[in-house]
């Protein structure tokens, strides 16, 4: 883990300050409206992924993920929306010496915010948005030790709130001197910022692991979809937040590092599973246009 | 920037990492540090809860706990614990119930005692390859189609088609089966031969059943187990087989079984069961009528047993096929014939077509 935070942190520093130094790019780009600014995003994660099905194993599995993913976002004064997927992949193990399987996970993820800025006078020393989020979320494990149960998978959707929170500062300019080696460093902002999304509506499909579908007909429902179950947050606690850096560059460009932390459970009859992520995440954003008002 | 403002922010940032760092520890304990006694106790209760031929196999769950567990202790050696659960899970009596170690695996003889009935190298030397031995005098090598093996053998000017299938893991494909039937178009009768198939992957035997037959059949139910009593199941769920495919082989058939038929193929010898054109010769095939669930130990062994019962149709009820089906004809591999090169089976399966298709002129 903290392995992982430094490599991060050693790359977000030293691409950050090859991209600060630039000049300014005052070229027109692509989809030019002064009310908002598009943006188009590229992100890349690393982390540590949990999980525990009950309705195979009394065991926390425990490993680490890698993924990428792309996005878009298009932020105004007074609205926010950005729709973002990824995907990953984990090797998860078991803390039993004597387990000689393992979970080759699979992680798929779309999410989906639209917010709205609830404080248009700026009264607070905080930007606050708040709105709808829709996250899409699978999980998918194999554990080829576990005969007809090896594919295991918690596919879960849910809509409900989203909240956003941040403060951009600015960082003055100010010089560097080491005996011969001179910098300067030029004024940047940087945006500390804070993301929660807590569905309320929620749909989760879980296998039943009695593999039986097929010894019922000829019909090879995969996924059981006979067992997708609406529910709410009595039966799934669903929590995704991200907390994050972003450094924006004299392009106008950024660099967001950020960790996230997500949580879920479900508590069917048959099969309670839960499963957690912490990762670590980079992302690169590309502005697609310049916005008339760039405080943030 | 005040440094104030931003070492207020910093701070609020990193405790809100910090919190949520450990956030879910609390709802996901999932290390519990069992011992042999533990583990014992939480795979009878899981077979417990979960079996479902208790009552058909008139086993007294909770007499096998009070045998078991005071050989069981805190400090009991994982080699003692494996083979004590080993014996514990045989009392069961299912192909479909396993303990995987990372040094043993429990299983069950379900072919114990059992006549072999079955001679691939004979089958191959006498039946399905040219040669002096061939007692068709065959001229053609048998053709492998994916998993399928197939010959025609004529006697007396009439062909009858022989079709060996090693295992329900193997997969069909549309191809394989169509080609291979469409072979078999000018034949009075097929032998499809599943001796010694094990089972494998249920889809394949659709593949083979809807292309021998021209209408909807109820071949099987199956129930599910949904509670934890141990008669708790389902609802039945009502299994057909449906015309499929561009060709179809309504002609007689006969299916050859052994003991060594297991799970899937003992699905396919109970759903041949609804064919009116199709009769079943051997012995009684070895079972396997649950649906298998697998699992974990808290110690990191696997294990799996049957969760579902099936049966197929006789009468107003359903013949629940977990200890075998029972074939039309009973017959086992004569020793001397086999000296002989002579497969009993396969001659009294060509003699039971034969007499079928003179008397069908």
């Amino acid at each position: 883990m903290a392995k992982i935070l430094v490599i991060f942190i050693f790359v977000f520093i030293t691409i950050a300050h090859s991209f600060a130094q630039d000049t300014l790019n005052h070229r027109k780009r692509l989809f030019y409206r002064g009310d908002r600014q598009n943006s188009l995003s590229t992100s890349f994660c690393s982390g540590i992924q949990k999980t525990i099905d009950e309705g195979v194993s009394p065991l926390l599995y425990r490993g680490t993920t890698l993924g990428a993913g792309i996005g878009y976002q298009s932020f105004r004064k007074n609205k926010i929306w950005n729709i973002s997927g990824a995907f990953g992949t984990s090797k998860q193990f078991s803390p039993a010496i004597n387990d000689i399987g393992y979970y080759q996970g699979y992680n798929i993820d779309i999410n989906f915010k639209y917010l709205w800025n609830l404080d248009k006078q700026n009264k607070f020393p905080l930007r606050l948005y708040a709105g709808i989020g829709s996250n899409q979320t699978n999980r998918l494990r194999i554990n080829e030790q576990m005969f007809n149960a090896a594919f295991n998978y918690d596919i879960m959707w849910g809509l409900g709130g989203s909240l956003h929170l941040s403060k951009t500062l600015k960082i003055k300019a100010f010089d560097i001197n080491l005996w011969k080696w001179y910098a300067h460093y030029r004024p940047h902002k940087i945006t500390f910022e804070y993301n929660i999304d807590f569905p309320i509506i929620c749909m989760n499909l879980r296998p039943s692991y009695v593999v039986i579908e097929n010894f019922v007909g000829n019909n090879n429902t995969l996924f059981g979809s006979n067992t997708v179950k609406f529910t709410s947050i009595n039966e799934m606690l669903y929590i995704q937040s991200d907390l994050g850096l972003t450094y924006h560059l004299r392009t106008k460009n950024e660099i967001r590092f950020a960790y996230i932390w997500q949580y879920y459970n479900i508590q069917p009859e048959y099969s309670p599973v839960a499963g957690a992520m912490h990762l670590f995440q980079i992302i690169f954003r590309f502005k697609l246009n310049d916005f008339d008002n760039e405080a943030k | 920037m005040k440094r104030s403002n931003f070492i207020q922010l910093l701070s609020i940032n990193v405790i809100a990492l910090l919190l949520t760092m450990s956030c879910e520890r609390p709802f996901m304990e999932g290390n519990p540090d069992y011992d042999a006694q533990e583990n014992f106790e939480y795979l009878w209760k899981q077979v417990d809860e979960k079996y479902s031929y208790f009552d058909q196999k008139n086993i007294n769950w909770d007499s096998v706990y009070n045998v078991y567990a005071p050989i069981i202790s805190q400090s009991t050696s994982e080699y003692t614990l494996f083979s004590t659960l080993f014996e514990m899970l045989g009392l069961l009596k299912d192909g479909h119930v396993n303990l995987v170690s990372s040094f043993n695996v429990s299983r069950y003889n379900i072919s114990h005692n059992a006549p072999e009935n079955f001679n691939w190298r004979l089958i191959k030397d006498y039946y399905l390859e040219p040669g002096t031995l061939n007692h068709f005098n065959v001229q053609e090598h048998s053709y492998a189609t994916g998993s399928l093996r197939h010959q025609i053998f004529t006697i007396n000017n009439t062909s009858v088609g022989y079709i060996y299938y090693s295992s329900f893991s193997n997969p069909i494909s549309n191809y394989d089966i169509e080609l291979t039937l469409s072979r078999m178009s000018n034949t009075k009768g097929l032998i499809i031969d599943v001796r010694n198939n094990g089972g494998g992957a249920p889809s394949n035997i659709f593949q083979i059943i809807n292309r021998l037959t021209s209408e909807k059949r109820y071949i099987y139910g199956s129930r599910i187990k949904t509670g934890k009593a141990h008669n708790d199941f389902g609802e039945l769920m009502e299994v057909y087989s449906e015309p499929e495919g561009n060709y179809k082989y309504t002609k007689p058939i006969v299916i050859l079984t052994n003991r060594n038929c297991f799970s899937a193929t003992s699905f396919f010898a109970a759903a041949c069961k609804a064919f009116p054109n199709i009769t079943l010769v051997g012995d009684t095939t070895g079972g396997g009528a649950g649906a298998p669930h697998g699992g974990q130990m808290p110690n990191g062994w696997y294990y799996r047993f049957s969760v579902t019962r099936s049966g197929y149709p006789m009468g107003d009820t359903l013949y629940d096929f977990e200890n075998g089906v029972p074939p039309d004809i009973h017959i086992d591999m004569d020793i001397n014939d086999e000296l002989n090169g002579i497969d009993t089976m396969i001659d009294k399966a060509i003699e039971l077509l034969l007499t079928e298709s003179s008397a069908q002129l």
